[in-house]
């Protein structure tokens, strides 16, 4: 179950940020990739928020500012990715 | 010019910026007398600015000196379209900020005349002499992130006067604190800083986004008193849900770069009077210096699809087919706008800039609309072929040209505030939607690239755009 979550999480980075699987790391964050701009932000916030039915809180989506924060973030909502 | 206001307090506080840091008027005068002093003789200069004290000194400052003509682009503007742009107009100053040292590898004529913390100006030999009619004051790209080479030539009493009209319309007064979220060279954005400037408000200035906690720390530790928005800020707020958000120190948010959807314009209006603020929807165009019309708050709620009512010393008029005036309500036509802050006309190479004003003040803005009985207008569509992704204008022939020089053939289409590109099938779509993401600066996710066999094309070989829309719209509801 953990599996599938991670690979929907990670499809979403891929298609969103224009990435590989390989680009998905601990080096992933905001503004660090052109495509990951405030556009691209929302864009990965509201694919996140339709794939897996969840609400984000406010603070959550200002504080979503790297791949790995995400994962911690998907923990509170109940969602292990990994 | 923006700061002769007599009633200025020059000891208020100017700017706050980005690192918490006050600026008071006179030192923002100051400042800005180290890039006037520069300018000896008509010079054009390329200001590549971001919201910070050093770039919006640095504007001001060229702004007040009559013998130099400025045009304002992006910090991160494409390296390739800025060496085009310095190719075709030979500029006598670049301003950049310090990561853009690129720019100048490829130009060594350039020497640093200026350095500063956060940017250098440039020269170019110094005895070269340009002619430009002074008049002209700044140059603006009609869209806020291609850097089009197309640009819009604007004078000191288009920016004089459309500050002015803003300013009494929103009755900024100096106890006015607005935030930045929108590019300086972006003529919304530059519009909230000229119309608070002249009243002697304060300016707090980031470059983060509302996506970020920082923007937010920035808003509630300077007391933020208003910001503006482009649909896509607003789409934005609305996802992060801005309605549970604390934040007593805002009075007002203004919207504009697009129409926002009805239920999100009625959502804000909601939102706003819960929390005692106001939500001002306006309409505007680089051509028009940035506003045209507001619509006041006490309107809105009854008419929230209005773009309201002219900005004062403004005028609309609705012209059918055969340049007539409509006279009667609800009937749709072409939108042209009358007042002191219509441009002085396009600019795309050096020769168009010993010309002044072309337009005589009355611009035909490409806007299809219509007017109410109680003189309330509506935009209903666009006459032009272009399409506003994320609140900028994308020009339809400016993507179709760069692809081609790129011996990419495409027809490109707008629909629902995405740039639509048709291609023929040996190009790989994704390629093709970056190559233009990094061009033009719009997230891949506004752009969708369509392959197909063949263009459907009329009997002059032209291409059927109408039949596009009709097949882009069967490939999304299948």
């Amino acid at each position: 179950m953990s599996n599938e979550s991670k690979s929907k999480y990670d499809k979403i980075f891929c298609d969103i940020f224009e990435l590989n699987q390989s680009d998905l790391n601990e080096k992933l964050e905001y503004n660090t990739i052109e495509t990951w701009d405030s556009i691209g932000h929302m864009a990965m916030v509201a694919e996140i928020e339709d794939t897996f039915d969840i609400t984000f809180d406010t603070d959550d989506i200002v504080n979503f500012s790297s791949y790995n924060i995400g994962k911690e973030i998907m923990g509170k909502y109940g969602i292990a990715i990994e | 010019m923006l700061l002769q206001n007599p009633e200025l307090n020059k000891c208020n506080v100017a700017i706050i910026d980005g690192n918490n840091v006050p600026y008071t008027f006179q030192e923002l005068i100051e400042a800005s007398e180290s890039f006037s002093k520069l300018i000896e003789s008509t010079s054009l200069v390329f200001n590549l600015c971001q919201n910070t004290f050093e770039s919006l000194s640095s504007y001001l400052g060229f702004l007040n000196n009559q013998d130099s003509t400025q045009v304002l682009l992006p910090a991160d503007i494409d390296t390739e379209l800025i060496s085009e742009l310095i190719i075709n107009y030979n500029p006598n100053f670049i301003v950049l900020p310090k990561n853009r040292g690129d720019i100048t590898q490829a130009h060594p004529d350039f020497n640093k005349a200026l350095v500063l913390n956060e940017i250098d100006v440039y020269s170019n030999s110094p005895n070269y002499h340009f002619e430009i009619n002074t008049d002209i004051a700044l140059l603006l790209s009609t869209s806020g992130s291609t850097g089009s080479s197309k640009l819009v030539k604007l004078s000191y009493e288009n920016i004089i006067s459309n500050a002015q009209a803003i300013a009494e319309y929103l009755e900024i007064s100096s106890n006015d604190r607005p935030i930045t979220t929108l590019p300086m060279n972006y003529s919304f954005g530059l519009s909230i800083i000229n119309s608070h400037l002249i009243k002697g408000a304060t300016l707090i200035l980031t470059e983060s986004s509302i996506t970020e906690k920082g923007f937010w720390d920035h808003l509630k530790r300077h007391e933020a008193t208003t910001f503006g928005g482009v649909p896509f800020t607003f789409e934005s707020l609305n996802r992060m849900r801005f309605h549970t958000m604390k934040l007593p120190s805002l009075k007002y948010l203004t919207q504009a770069g697009g129409k926002l959807r009805t239920k999100l314009i009625e959502s804000m209006i909601n939102t706003c009077k819960s929390n005692g603020m106001k939500f001002i929807v306006m309409y505007g165009q680089t051509e028009a210096t940035a506003r045209m019309s507001y619509m006041p708050w006490d309107k809105i709620q009854e008419k929230p699809n209005s773009v309201g009512v002219p900005i004062p010393g403004g005028k609309f008029r609705i012209i059918n087919s055969n340049q007539e005036e409509i006279k009667s309500p609800n009937t749709t036509g072409e939108l042209i706008y009358s007042g002191p802050n219509v441009f002085l006309g396009y600019s795309t190479r050096p020769e168009d800039l010993v010309s002044s004003n072309e337009n005589h003040q009355e611009l035909h803005t490409g806007d299809l609309a219509h007017f109410d009985s109680e003189g309330f207008y509506y935009i209903t569509g666009r006459k032009s072929h272009f399409v506003k992704v994320f609140g900028n204008r994308i020009n339809l022939a400016d993507i179709e040209a760069i692809l081609h020089k790129n011996e990419i053939e495409s027809a490109c289409i707008g629909h629902d505030e995405k740039l639509i590109v048709f291609t023929s099938s040996e190009h790989e779509p994704r390629e093709v939607k970056r190559f233009i993401s990094s061009k033009v600066k719009i997230h891949p996710t506004g752009i969708k690239v369509q392959q197909i066999d063949t263009f459907p094309r009329n009997q002059f070989g032209k291409i059927k755009y109408q039949e596009l829309t009709s097949l882009y719209e069967g490939l999304i509801n299948a």
